[in-house]
């Protein structure tokens, strides 16, 4: 009897989870003139997304050179510095460390979203509006996801900021070298 | 001993072959080519290169603002640590960073309902 109603608990979890996972997933339900608006505006929504890209592109390429140069140019030689000098770069080492993990984590999620908003551009969207309205939906969770992976970068960068400040006044510090 | 008829045989199987070995080397170079190109293509999809590629159709507009007045970093990995070395790290550091920190990009309102007017009718005019 315990095992029956153990499973009758399992099974009623298992659904009522799947539902509220459903609940979760259901996008915006369009009526009639929604998606006769959606039909109306996907050109120039297409139009405009197409600029967006370019100028998301262009960033991507500028912003990659800068990541890139302040990890290989100068966390990466700094760290290495350290230590040469057998000091101790415990902290730096690993903010840099995070640093090249979140900035795959950038190139990836940057990606993600280039795959969706391409996809939204060439879709045909005057036939399919619904999917196409679900396509600028899913595009738009990647960009709030790279937007993350950015601002994590931020963080990461300003870690390595403070945490050079302590080890640069230790080190003065240590060897009788005042500021 | 072979026969007069194999014999001609045998010569029409050669002469069939040498009459279209140069179109089977054309074919055989095309499909070799077509396969090193997907798989070149594959590379520079997966690798993450293409969505450095601004020379691809649709990115002309800004590809001449790209990385321009960037100067190279040089900062050495070897020598001491004295204040001199710390301050220099610390001045390019700063810059950089501040750069990049002051570089607003990927906002979630360029991609709004509002901002793309797709979910609310224009009004009736």
């Amino acid at each position: 009897m315990q095992k029956i109603s153990l499973i009758a608990v399992a099974i009623i979890v298992t659904l009522t989870g799947g539902v509220a996972q459903a609940q979760e997933q259901t996008p915006l339900i369009l009526d009639d003139a929604q998606i006769s608006h959606i039909r109306t505006r996907c050109v120039d929504v297409q139009s405009f997304l197409s600029r967006l890209r370019a100028n998301d592109g262009l960033r991507r390429v500028n912003l990659g050179q800068q990541y890139e140069t302040i990890s290989t140019r100068l966390m990466a030689p700094m760290n290495s510095r350290i230590a040469l000098n057998k000091l101790d770069g415990v902290d730096l080492t690993k903010t840099a460390v995070d640093f090249n993990t979140q900035l795959d984590v950038f190139r990836e999620s940057y990606r993600e979203y280039e795959k969706a908003i391409t996809t939204t551009i060439d879709m045909k969207c005057k036939d399919q509006p619904v999917t196409f309205y679900d396509s600028v939906m899913a595009a738009r969770a990647k960009r709030v996801v790279l937007k993350e992976s950015m601002a994590e970068l931020s963080v990461l960068l300003q870690r390595y900021s403070t945490q050079f400040n302590q080890f640069s006044q230790t080190t003065l510090q240590k060897s009788g070298e005042s500021q | 001993m072979m026969g007069i008829d194999e014999l001609r045989h045998d010569a029409a199987a050669v002469s069939h072959w040498a009459q279209h070995r140069f179109l089977a080397l054309v074919i055989g170079a095309i499909l070799i080519s077509l396969f090193l190109v997907s798989v070149a293509m594959s590379i520079y999809n997966s690798s993450g290169a293409a969505q450095l590629d601004l020379s691809r159709p649709g990115y002309v507009a800004v590809r001449k603002a790209a990385g321009n007045g960037d100067s190279v970093v040089n900062y050495p990995s070897n020598g001491t640590l004295d204040k001199a070395a710390l301050d220099k790290f610390k001045k390019l550091y700063t810059e950089r960073m501040n750069r990049v920190m002051s570089t607003s990009g990927y906002e979630d309102s360029a991609m709004s309902d509002d901002s793309l007017q797709l979910t609310t009718p224009a009004p009736v005019q």
